[in-house]
């Protein structure tokens, strides 16, 4: 089932949430929603499933217009970051829910829905919890039994409001995976709402990067990663450096040198470079247009960062250095960027 | 007493998408504030306007006359020794039980909480069992020419009894969620167990206490039951105002019976609005909501 | 002192015998011995004259007017207080405030003066009595006017006791049963209402109790003729008005009782629901 969104906006009182989303979503797709708080991720999330209604836009499932359906007809899959499981219901009750709300022409028979309960608690790997209340369950297990409720009903589209949020590091991990499998396995078009980037580009297939109500990118996480298409990605994802440079000419320059072109079609003016640690070499001395003074090193989890502070005194980047490297604090050195983009600055 | 705080978070959403139509809505709130006004307000309309049915100066005359006068002292002579004598039970039990662990310390909540469980009527038959005539003491008594039942200290005792937990209740969750570590503080400066209390437990507990006041005085200035039983119905000496109140109404003196009533009426909306005002300004330094 | 360390863990904080010490004796004077006597007198009467007393018709009649008809004001009010917790927890309108802060009233007014207030109101010639007496429905001085005053007084422990738990209530799990295809009427019977059992049990056993023991707003409301609308705690008065002690005691104690086995039941199926859900009742 393929999701078209058109020109979706939603203000909440005074404030708004979305401000014209665009969103093409393939049947079968694994998209996933990243962004800051506040970026609208979850809003969207929410405007799909019909919990909240939009103040502008449409929303087609297939070819048809769901904006018109409530949230009840729209037949979507949503699972909560606090899993909103029926406490009062075993987890039987709460998987065959969705099933047995059906007005009775369209409610299947009672074997029928025990068989597709069974079913889906040996795909959570649940087996013999049936009959468990959600008090009893861990919150991975309480996360799966939300999976399979909202799986009972055959959804035409899975949403995922921040699945693992609420769950410890080895668990979230762990669900990563198994939901990896299970997206292979039943190839519904599922949409989930994260605040993590690994989580984000581990397990997309494409990633939809949001601020401020706004889609700033949608792409593949390689090409989210590596050609960021605006300031705001490339601060967002990953780790980064951002200098300001002045662009002129087509060529960028930073503390009165040229460090280098500015790429096509940006104006003359202010501008931002970027570039991510990793794509810099600290060389001794002063042998490239981008100088400093090493300020510190430091362990940044697997790899050696280096914090230096640029020739005008006041940007500080962060650049790779190899294990052992011959730097300390104070020592002058040039960084060797390989790789950068420039934007221009925003104008208000 | 049960208090309600309702704290709504705003949260980014609209709960439109998935609640009652508009027209339902409207419909149970419609519904809701008939029933309000129906059971509340009406008998509360009702009061005033059967006292003032025959003008003004009747309605004053009721107000001043020797017996309810008498009534309205009884009244206020109860509350004014009831209330203080449970409040010092009140603030021991509080002490007791919310900074101590001891065994059976579940049955003394419940044993405390008892006269909530007994009928006003059968607390004031208990106490006749034991001071009446032919109760257990009536013939000590009689040798020493005391009076309990049918006399002040009789309606003392049954309004202490039924106004027992008030100020308990609401002081030992208050207590128990305050901790105790402010007065360990002052007690690690050197205080002593009389300045810990004035200085530091009673200031924590102010408003908690005087809710807890204000729901007993109400009960106290209020009791029926308990007091039909004890007291001896004798106009001008052992009625308080909710006997005068009766005492009147059997005389079919409807105007007299309303009117005193009006003043009870009166205290009962103050109550309310005291309440209803510590509850609003300080709902965290009153207790917590309690599970029964 | 040895013994009171296995009594009491150890505490630096003054006062505990002094303060336990003093709510014991105040206990034992005010309580214990008064519902002591109680017991005493009851037991001196027997349990075979108990039960002859209990069967007595007149008797019998009061003790079932009141208990059915208190376990039926407590049930209406279950529904009626169910409905208004949730209005004044969920929907916001004007004076709402002011109308959550006036459903403590019963509460706060004197049983004496409700009680005249509600006869006044449904007598024959009152402002819903009269209307109602015209349809041929009495309702001051029979069964129904005792019924509409335990409605009165129980409907504030409902309420008060429904609507913190309704705002608590998880909201995500109503969205949830809305995405799963159930419409708002469902989701209320299948979700919500189950969440609120324990609640509205315990506003329930709360209202009886109080039901059963009420006199003041009763006594001029009811009529008071044996057999028809005799409640059981005026019973209780007539019977010491009659000076037959034995006769009072019974009636007493034959209340107290019943509403503590009552209690009793309903409270383990609290106990059990409670359970059954966990830690968290809601």
């Amino acid at each position: 089932m393929e999701l078209r969104i058109r020109g979706l906006h939603k203000v909440f009182g005074h404030s708004p949430a979305l401000r014209g989303i665009d969103l093409d979503i393939a049947s079968g797709e694994l998209l996933g929603l990243l962004g800051p708080s506040g970026s609208g991720k979850t809003t969207l999330l929410r405007t799909i499933a019909g919990l909240e209604s939009p103040t502008a836009g449409q929303i087609f499932f297939g070819g048809e217009d769901a904006s018109v359906r409530s949230v009840q007809d729209r037949r979507v899959g949503f699972v909560f970051q606090s899993y909103a499981l029926f406490r009062h219901m075993t987890v039987a009750d709460n998987i065959a829910y969705g099933l047995q709300v059906r007005p009775r022409r369209a409610r299947p028979p009672t074997a029928i829905i025990r068989k597709r309960v069974d079913d889906l608690l040996d795909m959570m790997q649940l087996a013999g919890f049936a009959d468990r209340y959600p008090a009893q369950l861990s919150g991975g297990q309480r996360q799966r039994v939300a999976f399979a409720r909202a799986l009972a009903v055959e959804p035409r589209v899975l949403l995922l409001d921040e699945p693992f949020g609420a769950l410890d590091a080895q668990v979230r991990k762990d669900l990563r995976r198994w939901l990896r499998e299970i997206h292979e396995r039943t190839g519904h078009t599922t949409v989930f709402v994260t605040h993590d980037q690994d989580e984000a580009l581990e397990l997309s297939d494409r990633v939809a990067v949001l601020n401020r109500g706004r889609i700033e990118q949608i792409a593949s996480p390689d090409e989210v990663y590596e050609r960021p298409a605006t300031p705001f990605v490339f601060g967002f994802i990953g780790h980064s450096n951002q200098v300001d440079v002045t662009v002129a000419q087509g060529r960028a320059r930073f503390a009165g040198v040229d460090i280098g072109a500015a790429g096509n079609g940006i104006p003359c003016g202010k501008g931002h470079a970027f570039f991510r640690p990793q794509h810099a070499t600290l060389r001794g001395g002063d042998s490239s247009a981008l100088r400093g003074a090493v300020r510190s090193i430091r362990r940044v989890t697997a790899l050696w960062h280096a914090e230096i502070v640029l020739a005008d005194g006041r940007t500080m980047v962060e650049v790779g250095v190899p294990e052992g490297a011959p730097f300390t604090e104070g020592d002058p050195v040039s960084i060797d960027v390989h790789c950068y983009r420039v934007f221009a600055a925003a104008t208000g | 007493m049960l208090s309600s705080k309702v704290i709504i978070e705003p949260m980014r959403r609209d709960r439109d998408a998935i609640c009652e139509s508009p027209p339902a809505r409207r419909a149970l709130i419609a519904f809701s504030v008939v029933i309000l006004v129906l059971f509340l307000f009406v008998p509360l309309a009702a009061v005033f306007t059967e006292a003032l049915r025959k003008g003004f100066p009747a309605y004053l005359s009721a107000i001043v006359a020797p017996d309810a006068l008498a009534a309205m002292i009884l009244t206020l002579t109860v509350a004014a020794i009831c209330v203080p004598v449970n409040v010092v039970f009140g603030i021991a039990a509080a002490w007791a039980i919310a900074r101590f662990e001891f065994r059976c310390k579940r049955l003394l909540e419940t044993l405390i909480d008892l006269p909530f469980s007994v009928p006003p009527v059968v607390a004031g038959l208990a106490f006749v069992l034991l001071f009446g005539a032919n109760g257990y003491f009536g013939v000590w008594l009689d040798r020493h020419g005391i009076e309990v039942i049918f006399a002040l200290p009789g309606i003392l005792l049954a309004t202490t009894f039924v106004t027992f937990p008030f100020v308990a209740r609401e002081l030992i969750p208050l207590m128990q969620q305050q901790g105790s570590d402010d007065e360990q503080a002052a007690l690690t400066l050197g205080a002593s167990p009389l300045r810990i209390f004035l200085t530091v437990t009673l200031p924590n507990i102010k408003w908690g206490l005087l809710y807890g006041v204000l729901l007993c005085n109400a009960r106290a200035m209020g009791e029926f039951g308990a007091v039909a039983v004890v007291s001896g119905h004798v106009r001008g000496a052992t009625n308080t105002l909710p006997l005068h109140i009766e005492a009147l109404y059997q005389d079919y003196d409807l105007v007299g019976a309303f009117a005193v009533a009006s003043l009870l009426a009166l205290l009962a909306l103050v109550t309310l609005i005291a309440k209803t005002a510590l509850e609003w300004r300080f709902a965290g330094d009153l207790a917590a909501q309690r599970r029964h | 002192m040895a013994a009171k360390l296995r009594f009491v863990r150890h505490s630096p904080l003054p006062g505990f015998r002094l303060s336990l010490g003093a709510t014991l004796l105040w206990l034992c004077v005010l309580v214990l011995i008064p519902i002591g006597a109680l017991v005493l007198r009851a037991s001196e009467v027997g349990p075979v004259g108990i039960a002859e007393i209990a069967l007595q018709p007149r008797v019998f009649a009061a003790l079932r007017l009141s208990f059915s008809l208190s376990l039926a004001a407590a049930a209406f009010n279950v529904v009626l207080g169910g409905i208004v917790a949730w209005v004044l927890t969920r929907y916001e309108f004007p004076g709402r405030k002011f109308f959550d802060a006036a459903v403590d009233l019963p509460f706060a007014l004197p049983t004496a003066v409700a009680g005249i207030a509600l006869t006044a109101i449904y007598a024959p010639n009152g402002w819903i009595g009269g209307p109602l007496a015209t349809l041929g429905v009495k309702v001051a001085f029979a069964p129904l006017g005792i019924f509409v005053a335990l409605i009165f007084i129980g409907l504030p422990f409902v309420v008060r006791t429904v609507e913190p738990v309704l705002a608590d209530l998880d909201f995500e799990m109503e969205e949830a049963s809305a995405t799963l295809s159930a419409h708002r009427f469902r989701t209320i019977l299948l979700v919500i209402v189950p969440s609120l059992i324990h609640a509205l049990l315990t506003g329930f056993v709360l209202a009886f109790a109080r039901a059963v023991g009420e006199y003041g707003s009763v006594v001029f409301i009811a009529g008071n003729i044996p057999f028809v609308s005799e409640i059981a705690p005026l019973l209780v008065v007539v019977r010491l008005e009659e000076f037959d002690v034995p006769g009072a005691t019974t009636v007493a104690v034959v209340m107290l009782a019943l509403s503590f086995f009552m209690l009793l039941a309903v409270n383990s199926l609290r106990a059990w629901i409670g359970r059954r859900l966990g830690h968290a009742f809601v």
